[in-house]
């Protein structure tokens, strides 16, 4: 009987502004931060940033991409975004298993950069029920 | 009018919200974040349910500049089809100040027709703290 969580394949996507723009009108998020060049410039971050929402979709897919509707059905997240994603940039999301009890498998994720950078950090994990 | 973020305090809780994620509401979504939509051709995405929701919370809610997401957490309790008519509630769970920052973390709770919840999550947000004498 296996004890390990099942492997969840990598998400790698390019966030651009193109993107962010498009998720700023889907998610109804008005913030400015993501989407005002002018506003973004004055701010700490000097340009526009994605949403930690956006960044934190790659995860989910992730997961999804594992376990399908089952994900919906009994997924959890619990993340902290660690720095601002100024984009563009290419994000990798990882999902490292790290134990599979009670018929919960549950992971260590992370989505970073290409030169390494972390933008956020956390756990998720998913009932696999009886199958 | 929208609420102030710094005259929040925990325990206040926002008007109960109508949501509901329509096939093309989720399309966009999931045609936004690059996910590959044949996943979900009969149920909404679920992180795409917590999105529309703090996006109906940015909506009220005036967040003042230099304000930071800055933890996030979801639990998914059962998929929604495409349509299917839900209220959201967000309530203040945390309003503190400490150096020179203000954190606020809100809870988050989609309900069914039924009442029953389908998403919780835990949003956590932090802003510095307004300047004295600046206007409230």
């Amino acid at each position: 009987m296996s004890v390990e969580a099942p492997a969840v394949a990598p998400v790698t996507r390019l966030i651009d502004q193109d993107r962010v723009d498009r998720y700023a009108v889907a998610a109804r998020d008005p913030n400015p931060i993501h989407t005002d060049a002018e506003f973004a410039a004055a701010s700490d971050f000097g340009g526009r940033i994605a949403h930690g929402m956006l960044v934190l979709a790659l995860v989910s897919e992730a997961m999804a991409g594992a376990f399908g509707r089952r994900w919906a059905e009994s997924g959890s997240l619990r993340v902290r975004l660690r720095a601002p994603a100024v984009q563009p940039l290419k994000v990798t999301a990882h999902a490292e298993p790290r134990g599979l009890a009670d018929g919960v498998a549950s992971y260590d994720v992370r989505c970073e950069t290409a030169d390494g950078a972390v933008l956020l950090s956390g756990t998720a994990a998913v009932a696999l029920g009886d199958a | 009018m929208a609420l102030d973020f710094h005259s929040l305090a925990r325990g206040d809780a926002l008007p109960p919200i109508a949501l509901s994620v329509s096939a093309e509401e989720a399309a966009a979504y999931l045609d936004a974040t690059g996910e590959p939509a044949e996943r979900w051709e009969d149920a909404v995405p679920p992180l795409a349910q917590g999105a529309l929701l703090l996006g109906a919370l940015m909506e009220q809610l005036a967040l003042p500049p230099g304000a930071l997401h800055t933890g996030q957490e979801f639990a998914f309790l059962r998929a929604v089809a495409p349509g299917e008519p839900l209220e959201g509630r967000i309530a203040v769970a945390q309003h503190s100040e400490r150096r020179g920052s203000v954190i606020a973390a809100f809870d988050l709770e989609l309900r069914d027709a039924d009442g029953e919840p389908v998403l919780r999550g835990r949003s956590t947000v932090i802003a510095p703290a307004r300047e004295e004498g600046a206007p409230s």
